[in-house]
């Protein structure tokens, strides 16, 4: 497989907080979609043209660039007996109570969690998952009297 | 209402409701995987049949339909081969932008999860009801092949045309995309 085949996965952050994952084979063609749905949004245009009813495109803030899907941070759900161990440690000594006791049922679900790709921490316009992105798209500078964008 | 918002009753498949001021009645269907996770790792906390780390979104091409030969089954899975029963999903040749939305294990943790879920007691119909937060396709690049999404899927894994699918429901009407398209879906599952 050559580099020009290689899949690749970007993640959109919208101005209102929300995340979508899409897939295109360049950087060019994730920039163009983005810039003309951000375009839409700057002109009040919907996110889907082919529906009268669709609500509003949204403003496009980041554009994160991923190798594989962000999803697949640990399909397997497995965990090197080290690695695994050592949050185990960690998991027991952050839930124990004051007695050293831990809630089995608030174990399991830590120990489940340790292989969620999403991150519960992530801002409002963050990216949300767990994988670190490989890079960053510029959407850059919209001009809405000429219609033209500018790179930053 | 525009977003493809639908609500599934795992054992009333034929219910379909859109949140909002609308209430219509698309076609739903729970698949096979669904009804065994419930027998076989919550009743019987099976090792093998397990749920994935995180839930994910696809659309397809296919209609849920109404037990015909050509529509969903119980046990339907995901092919790029468009007969029978599969479930086909767009922008297997052609992304275009396509690509499947993650929805986390986790309840109001944060990130896009399910909701707290309720409950509804009417006999015949209730049940416990849980909707996820909103999830966006796109933005579309042109038009992905296939294009022309008739249902969402409730799934896991990223790769297309592949995985389990668990509950899948008609989108209101035919979604085809173009160019700076995006697709929004709020899936709700009521159990009971």
């Amino acid at each position: 497989m050559t580099e020009s085949e290689v899949e690749l996965f970007y993640e959109t952050v919208f101005e209102t907080g929300r995340n979508s994952v899409a897939s295109y084979d360049s950087d060019e063609e994730a920039l163009n979609a983005a810039r003309e749905h951000h375009r839409r949004a700057v002109h009040g245009e919907r996110c889907l043209l082919s529906e009268p009813t669709a609500p509003p495109a949204e403003r496009i803030v980041k554009i994160l660039k991923y190798k594989t899907h962000p999803n697949d941070l640990n399909v397997d759900q497995t965990m090197s007996e080290e690695v695994l161990k050592k949050e185990l440690s960690e998991l027991v000594s952050r839930l124990k109570d004051e007695n050293g006791v831990v809630a089995l049922d608030q174990l399991s679900v830590e120990v489940r969690g340790l292989a969620h790709p999403i991150a519960v921490e992530a801002g409002p316009q963050d990216s949300i998952f767990k994988m670190k992105e490989t890079g960053e798209l510029s959407l850059g500078s919209y001009d809405k009297e000429t219609g033209k964008w500018a790179d930053n | 209402m525009f977003e493809d918002s639908q609500l599934i009753h795992e054992h009333h498949v034929d219910e379909y409701d859109v949140d909002g001021p609308l209430e219509l009645h698309h076609a739903a269907i729970a698949f096979q995987r669904l009804s065994q996770l419930v027998t076989d790792y919550i009743l019987g906390a099976s090792g093998s049949i397990t749920p994935p780390a995180s839930w994910t979104m696809g659309l397809a091409t296919t209609n849920v339909g109404s037990g015909g030969g050509t529509d969903y089954a119980r046990n339907s899975v995901w092919s790029v081969t468009v007969s029978t029963t599969n479930i086909n999903e767009i922008g297997t040749t052609t992304p275009a932008g396509y690509a499947r939305q993650t929805i986390a294990r986790t309840i109001a943790g944060g990130g896009i999860d399910w909701q707290a879920s309720t409950f509804d007691s009417t006999f015949a119909t209730g049940g416990q009801s849980a909707t996820a937060d909103q999830v966006t396709f796109g933005a579309f690049s042109g038009a992905p092949n296939p294009n022309g999404a008739n249902t969402w899927v409730l799934t896991d894994g990223s790769t297309l045309n592949a995985g389990q699918p668990y509950f899948a429901a008609d989108t209101a009407a035919t979604r085809t995309f173009a160019d700076g398209d995006t697709e929004k879906v709020t899936p709700t599952l009521k159990a009971g």
